[in-house]
């Protein structure tokens, strides 16, 4: 058995708009194991973006506890918090979220900066991770110069920049055509497969979620159903 | 990584050219005045000891009056100056007589302004500055009706110029220029300036008027001893006065109340100027603010990938700062160059006005832009550096 490396204990999250209070999350308990690959589902408004922003750090959640990696993250400032995004997790979002006026290399060059790592060896890795994603030659293009496909391979250059044990993915295919969705897809199996990242990721459609091993049903902001899905095993190999 | 923080800020005001500019405005017109008025206030100040440094820190001066009011009607006797030479410490002593009479040049007549000096003792008045001769030569002690015209008067007192050995017309009797004195331009000579340098005693004879001494110089032998020759001084004056219907006042008393003026004029003067330092920042806080509201979205990215709160506050600060650091520097060029400016046409009209390169005063324009910058940039700078990440991502 693998080490779990998010540990989400009752986690409520509330949202209070006026009068009304909203339970995004109602008392939610949720492991991920290493080099996991999970999907969560649920219909619109039933809090699986919340989740994902809970357990990826984003978000305090208002009760509960998040263990990454064994440290409960209540007792962490958050300076401490967003150190921990920069080091362990990278971010994929349906709408790309990329800075527009940086061009693609320095989008994949920014979480490198907040680490503190030289400028020289920035360019070199994300070089690199731009070479391996297929986008050697768009490096030096801004994200209003490429296709949603290759903006979304910018995205998970930049996820893997910093070298994170987790990706999160918030609906990744999402504003994609269904060819470059699937080419996303392939691109984000093989981060699993053979580089051995965990993958956690929001979807609202069966066919992306069928990509995991596991797939956690959400409704009202509840967990209704943990189904594992048996087609795929982690080989010792795929370790890198 | 801190020198990246300057550039990715200068970055970001190159893609807002217009509205950086708009922005450093303030900035540039407040460091811009506040150094034009420093430079120009530094060379008054400069001009001013130059001026005293000729004089010489020995130097006293007794004018008649306790106070200003009453100078009008107190008088120095001619009869002072051979007591003061008498005191213990004095090396010598001159009076300084004025008077202001029609004086004719050709076809004009114009009234003038007469300075009669004790011809025997005009080596004390150069010595302490207050005569210098341009053209010609000095008066000496057989002259009476031979004159000096300070170097103003030659050339604008009449409609032509008036030229050495030219004769002027005085109550009936005929002055031969005999001398023209330097352009002083300056405070204490400018007396001299546009004057008449004359004979006290040939002064008296043509006017058939007794004078009484306006001013008389003293110079103390040694400069350590002044405030004690001083002190000697006012109590021989005040015995054989009767009363203390004089003033004596020490060369480095004169500076230091010149100074202090100066300063105070150039204080209230750099205040209002620094009004517009704060509408600066002011400017500076509204572009802060609309940029952070701009980049809410990259401000969520940015932490989203690991950027701190600190690094958030920092890139906003410096962003700010470098605002103000090249409105600064704009700023300091063109207020140097005012002032650069000031003092050529302050030197072209006769009154001396040194303006010099001041690295302090660079340096600290520089650091001060820099610092209101910061400071202004501070509230939006906390905004962004306190926003949630998720909401800040969810924007559109």
């Amino acid at each position: 058995m693998s080490e779990i490396i998010i540990d989400a204990k009752n986690i409520v999250k509330t949202y209070v708009m006026g009068e009304t209070k909203l339970n995004a999350l109602d008392d939610v308990s949720f492991e991920l194991k290493k080099q996991e690959f999970v999907a969560i589902m649920g219909p619109s408004g039933s809090g699986k973006t919340t989740l994902l922003d809970v357990l990826s750090v984003l978000l305090r959640p208002t009760s509960g506890e998040v263990f990454i990696n064994k440290k409960p993250i209540s007792k962490m400032n958050d300076n401490e918090l967003a150190l921990i995004r920069g080091r362990t997790i990278g971010f994929v979002f349906q709408t790309f979220n990329l800075i527009n006026r940086l061009t693609a290399k320095e989008n994949v060059m920014m979480p490198l900066w907040f680490q503190g790592i030289p400028k020289n060896k920035r360019e070199k890795i994300s070089e690199e991770i731009l070479t391996d994603v297929g986008l050697a030659d768009r490096m030096h293009h801004r994200p209003t110069e490429l296709s949603g496909g290759q903006r979304q391979r910018v995205a998970i250059a930049r996820a893997l920049a910093v070298n994170p044990d987790i990706i999160v993915a918030d609906e990744p295919t999402g504003n994609l055509d269904s060819v470059s969705g699937k080419q996303i897809m392939e691109l984000i199996n093989e981060l699993h497969d053979k580089k051995g990242k965990t993958i956690l990721m929001v979807t609202h459609e069966r066919e992306i979620a069928d990509h995991a091993e596991r797939i956690i049903h959400l409704k009202d902001g509840k967990i209704i159903h943990n189904e594992t899905l048996k087609k795929k095993k982690i080989t010792e190999k795929s370790v890198k | 990584m801190d020198l990246e923080l300057f550039s990715r800020a200068t970055e970001n005001l190159k893609r807002q050219k217009f509205r950086s500019l708009l922005t450093l405005l303030g900035i540039i017109i407040g460091i811009g005045s506040v150094v034009a008025l420093i430079s120009i206030g530094d060379g008054f100040n400069k001009s001013v000891e130059k001026e005293f440094e000729k004089m010489g820190s020995n130097t006293l001066i007794i004018l008649p009056g306790s106070s200003f009011m009453s100078s009008v009607f107190a008088k120095l006797e001619k009869k002072d100056v051979d007591r003061i030479e008498a005191i213990k410490g004095v090396e010598s002593a001159t009076p300084l007589f004025l008077a202001s009479q029609t004086v004719g040049f050709k076809e004009e007549k114009k009234s003038a302004l007469l300075v009669g000096i004790d011809t025997k003792k005009q080596d004390l008045l150069e010595d302490i500055g207050l005569l210098s001769i341009g053209e010609g030569r000095n008066l000496t002690s057989s002259d009476s009706f031979s004159v000096l015209i300070g170097k103003r008067f030659s050339e604008e007192k009449f409609d032509s110029e008036i030229e050495l050995k030219q004769k002027l017309v005085l109550d009936g009797s005929y002055l031969r220029v005999v001398g023209i004195t330097k352009s002083a331009g300056q405070s204490f000579g400018a007396a001299f300036d546009s004057a008449i340098v004359i004979n006290y005693k040939t002064l008296e004879e043509i006017t058939g008027e007794e004078l009484t001494p306006f001013r008389i110089f003293a110079k103390a032998v040694n400069k350590k001893e002044v405030s004690e020759v001083k002190e000697r001084i006012k109590k021989e004056l005040k015995k054989a006065h009767g009363k203390e219907d004089f003033q004596i006042m020490t060369a480095s008393q004169i500076q230091e109340s010149a100074l202090s003026i100066l300063g105070l004029i150039q204080m209230v003067l750099v205040f209002i100027a620094g009004i517009s330092l704060v509408v600066g920042g002011i400017g500076i806080m509204n572009t802060m603010l609309m940029a952070v509201m701009e980049r809410t979205r990259e401000i969520g990215i940015m932490k989203a990938v690991g950027a701190t709160n600190t690094i958030i506050l920092s890139l906003f600060l410096v962003e700010s700062g470098v605002i103000g650091l090249i409105g600064g520097f704009i700023g300091y060029v063109i207020g140097f160059s005012i002032a650069l400016i000031g003092g050529m046409i302050a030197s072209s009209s006769g009154i001396n006005l040194i303006i010099e390169f001041n690295p302090l005063l660079l340096f600290g324009s520089l650091a001060f832009a820099f610092l209101i910058g910061m400071i202004s940039g501070f509230i939006p700078a906390r905004r962004a550096s306190l926003m949630e990440p998720v909401e800040a991502l969810r924007e559109e």
